[in-house]
């Protein structure tokens, strides 16, 4: 199976003079390919810090990322932004949908930046809008959608160019149950159909009941992980609240 | 002091927001100044008293101008204030949340707009006072004199008029920026960046009939303009101002509903890069602000107008100048305005014989003085640019004509005793080549009811034969003395070359004055009967003092309307740059390079600024037009200097406020971004 995401020991610091926060102390871990993996982790644990590292928009202050086997802690800034177009679709927590834009040219929105001839464009949008079911609101607005709705647009935003990696900030954060569900679905969908590979951070247990592995993270380390086995999905969902019950207990024992 | 400190701290980390703020309000300051301080400037030359008097009557013309201007640069500052206090209302509504009490947060605010104020008035002053000093080089060339003992002027008149009105501009941004936020519940402050924008744009078929409905509006304005003779006329002129008006706000109306559905007819230019996103955000853009757009454009089409057009107008009357005062003074009497009875009973009056009785001795002061007396003739029928017309004339003898030649040191004229001559200086081209046509073709006149009269050699001449403002339309005949004798004249002149040896200080243009309204009075004092001195100096200092008055007034309301309509621009486009910084942020995530992302803001502004430029320069080359045809009717002088100098000007400071807004954009964005980008922390 491909190494989509290997990660070796990444640290990041925040901070100026007066104040330095360590965010991640050598967090080490791999994603392979068609693989669904959460992470998990209470606020300040260093997850969106993770993520941002692994998405390119900030920067590691030590270690290394490779995605595909490039090293991504080493390019420049303009290499970064071909690379993240090319290689990485992004899903955010509150849609990050342009406003003024129809559902269509959001999503051909993202192939037009990596400059894909015109005519190829339409098919390509059909295609990802039939797999995350949202043919029937392409020529909407995203104020004339449910939240749903918009959440599958920017999915399919995410998906369309191809991408190795699917990274999913909290996509679940903004949205009611059902339409949380449903969305879920559309990602196993995409995991078991398009061998898309997607790592999803989220603090919510049922969102990451739905991945194939979890990751939890506490004061910016590695703290346990989780695979889920044959095992049916609310088994898995009651494995992982007791794994953030005894993250919760010791945070508070701490304090 | 803490508020006085929170205040100034407040306004030196918003200083990316105030930037276009402080140049706009300090460029307001700096050019009240400027055209306010002429008073001041005639300690910096050699001039006439004519000369000061036209300074001075600039001075107060500029003056009352400066009320509507203030007026303007109020309307410009309390919009732009509008923008500002709407990207913190935020800010002012955490401190309340913060337990602020409203008198203090009113407090912050005084002494803000206090700080802003006085900086960018201190500094308006500063480069005003600089500024004025280039501009009295302007002024010296308009009153044909030098800078003589060049230094530093500043004038205090202009600094406190200044003061007083930017004062009061300040005092009601303070009380609308108290009112706006003082009294304000936190609730509504923290969320009034919240705003819904409207997505919808108008039915594509409607918008394009309105489209159409405003072309066919601005062409039959632009036509009844173009192809009228009678565009002049101020009804036409009027129609003109109508139709264009709202023309230009139909079809900014208009363009929002088609242009983004033309746009994507093309998918390979819809498709490509930003391009979609661009397309919308001007559409939206378009569709929300197409009233401020129209004004944007009507503001400018008054600033090309009247800079190219008043520049233009000037520079017709400096190349009349000179032709117009061939002598040192003019005497002239005119009977023309007096009623018919004692019109036709009117014999004549001697000049000459008038000084002496009231004791005017010509000699004492004049090199040389010739009268040329003017008698009632026939009139002309002329074919002028395909019609016919009238012209009105009167006749000289050919012994005096020709004594007022020699005294101008040109070759006289001869003409046998049945030949005629026409002279005629009236600047307008199109009667010069009716009359020279007219004696070139050879045809006869006929005088006194049966003497026939052909036209001698060279028998059309232009140069005036006294000083005068205005060279009038009425054409001179020029006849063999002999027809004339026994006729009574219509307007008696008489013309004087000073001594050059003594300056005789006791005929200044005062005493000059004096003495011939003395003689006049002393010999005839008919009703409607008129002498006017018009001497050299005389002439020449109103001629300069229009020109002075109508360029700098030109100017002045041209660079006043620019700036305003330029700011206007810059302000929404900055605002909306701050808005919609999410977006960009987006872009950048989804993979848009920064370069891609600059671009697309590029083009915005680009299109935004240039969408109502456009529109005025069509609506200015038709007032142009027109001024070019008047200008015309002046010696035919170009207008191509005045409009090389308005495309200057506007490129100067439209292109100025046009970059300062995408460099501003470009910070906004590089400085914003990195936060929007970590979102949370």
């Amino acid at each position: 199976m491909q190494r989509v995401l290997e990660v070796k020991s990444l640290e990041k610091y925040y901070g100026n003079k007066t104040t330095l926060h360590h965010a991640l102390k050598g967090v080490s871990f791999c994603v392979d390919s068609g693989e669904f993996v959460g992470i998990m982790g209470a606020s300040g644990s260093g997850k969106t810090t993770l993520l941002n590292c692994v998405s390119t928009i900030d920067n590691a202050t030590g270690g290394h990322i490779l995605i595909n086997g490039t090293d991504i802690t080493t390019m420049n800034k303009k290499a970064l932004s071909k690379f993240r177009r090319e290689s990485l679709g992004f899903i955010f927590q509150d849609f990050n949908l342009l406003d003024t834009l129809t559902a269509y040219e959001n999503i051909a929105l993202s192939l037009t930046i990596q400059k894909t001839p015109a005519s190829k464009i339409r098919l390509r949008v059909e295609e990802a809008a039939e797999v995350l079911g949202i043919s029937g609101v392409l020529n909407q607005f995203p104020y004339q959608m449910s939240g749903g709705q918009r959440q599958r647009v920017a999915c399919a935003r995410a998906l369309v160019t191809n991408p190795m990696l699917i990274l999913a900030d909290e996509p679940t954060g903004a949205l009611d149950s059902k339409a949380a569900k449903s969305l879920l679905e559309s990602f196993k969908k995409l995991v078991e159909q398009q061998n898309s590979t997607i790592l999803m951070v989220t603090h919510d247990a049922f969102s990451a009941s739905y991945c194939d592995r979890i990751l939890f993270i506490r004061d910016g380390v590695l703290f346990h992980e989780l695979v889920r086995a044959h095992e049916p999905r609310k088994d898995f969902f009651t494995r992982i609240l007791e794994v953030l019950k005894f993250l919760g207990g010791e945070q508070n024992e701490n304090r | 002091m803490k508020t006085g400190k929170l205040a100034f701290r407040n306004v030196k980390r918003s200083f990316r927001d105030y930037v276009i703020y402080f140049i706009t309000l300090s460029l307001g300051v700096c050019i009240f100044y400027v055209f306010n301080s002429f008073n001041a400037q005639n300690t910096l030359m050699n001039l006439t008293e004519a000369h000061k008097n036209s300074l001075k009557s600039l001075d107060l013309v500029m003056a009352s101008l400066s009320v509507f201007i203030t007026f303007i640069l109020g309307f410009l500052m309390l919009y732009a204030n509008n923008f500002l206090l709407r990207r913190r209302k935020k800010e002012f509504g955490m401190y309340m949340v913060l337990g602020m009490e409203p008198g203090t947060i009113s407090r912050i605010l005084i002494t803000e707009t206090l700080f802003v104020g006085l900086f960018s008035l201190a500094i308006g002053l500063i480069f005003g006072v600089l500024l004025s000093q280039c501009v009295c080089l302007l002024t010296a060339r308009l009153l044909h004199t030098q800078i003589e003992n060049f230094h530093l002027v500043f004038s205090a008149s202009a600094t406190v008029r200044a003061i007083i009105y930017f004062g009061l501009i300040f005092f009601v941004t303070l009380i609308f920026n108290v009112l706006a936020i003082g009294n304000r519940k936190p609730v509504s402050l923290l969320y009034a960046e919240r705003k819904n924008e409207s997505h919808k744009l108008p039915k594509t078929g409607i918008s394009l009939v309105i489209f159409l409905l405003s072309v066919v509006m601005l062409g039959i304005g632009y036509s009844k303009v173009l192809t009228g003779l009678d565009a002049l006329k101020s009804d036409t002129l009027y129609l003109f101002a109508g139709l264009t008006t709202l023309g230009t706000f139909l079809l900014f109306f208009s363009l929002s509903g088609f242009v983004l559905k033309l746009i994507q007819m093309h998918p390979k230019v819809y498709l490509k890069n930003l391009n979609m996103f661009v397309a919308r955000q001007i559409t939206s853009k378009l569709n929300t602000t197409w009233v401020s757009l129209s004004v944007v454009c009507l503001m400018l089409f008054v600033s090309i107008a009247t800079l190219s057009s008043g520049l233009g107008l000037t520079r017709a009357l400096a190349a009349s100048l000179s032709d117009n005062t061939p002598f040192d003074a003019s005497i002239v009497v005119d009977a023309g305005f007096l009623d018919d009875d004692s019109y036709n009973t009117y014999e004549g009056f001697e000049i000459k014989e008038a000084l002496n009785k009231a004791g005017v001795d010509l000699d004492t002061f004049a090199k040389e003085s010739e009268s040329i007396r003017y008698y009632k003739s026939p009139s002309l029928t002329l074919s002028m640019g395909g019609e016919r017309i009238t012209a009105d004339t009167y006749a000289v003898k050919l012994s005096e004509y020709n004594e007022i030649l020699s005294m101008q040191g040109r070759a006289t004229l001869s003409l046998s005793d049945t030949q005629y001559a026409l002279s005629c200086s009236f600047p307008n081209q199109n009667l010069k080549d009716a009359l020279s046509a007219y004696v070139r073709s050879g045809k006869s006149i006929t005088v006194d009811g049966n003497v026939k009269l052909n036209p001698g050699a060279d028998a059309f001449t232009t140069k005036p034969l006294f000083n005068a403002t205005n060279q009038s339309s009425t054409v001179t005949l020029i006849l063999p003395d002999a027809i004339l004798d026994g006729h009574s004249t219509v307007k008696d002149v008489l013309n004087i070359n000073y001594k050059t040896d003594s300056d005789n200080p006791a005929y200044s243009e005062e005493v000059m004055e004096s003495l011939c309204k003395e003689a006049f009075s002393k010999l005839y004092a008919g009703e409607g009967m008129r002498l006017n001195l018009e001497t050299k100096a005389s002439v020449m200092g109103k001629n300069d003092s229009d020109m002075l008055v109508i360029s700098y007034l030109a100017v002045y309301v041209g660079i006043v309307f620019l700036i305003a309509a330029a700011a206007v621009l810059s302000i929404r486009q900055l605002s909306e740059t701050g808005d919609n910084i999410g977006r960009y942020a987006l872009l950048k995530k989804i993979g848009a390079e920064n370069k891609m992302v600059l671009r697309s803001i590029l083009t915005q502004t680009g299109i935004y600024f240039a969408a109502p430029m456009v529109l005025a320069i069509f609506h200015s080359i038709i007032i142009i037009s027109i001024t070019a045809r008047i200008v015309s009717l002046y010696n035919g002088v170009g207008i191509l200097v005045s409009a090389l100098f308005t495309a200057a000007t506007l490129l100067l400071i439209y292109g100025g406020y046009f970059l300062a807004t995408y460099l501003g954009s470009k910070t906004i964005l590089a400085r914003d971004y990195e936060t929007q980008v970590r979102g949370e922390y």
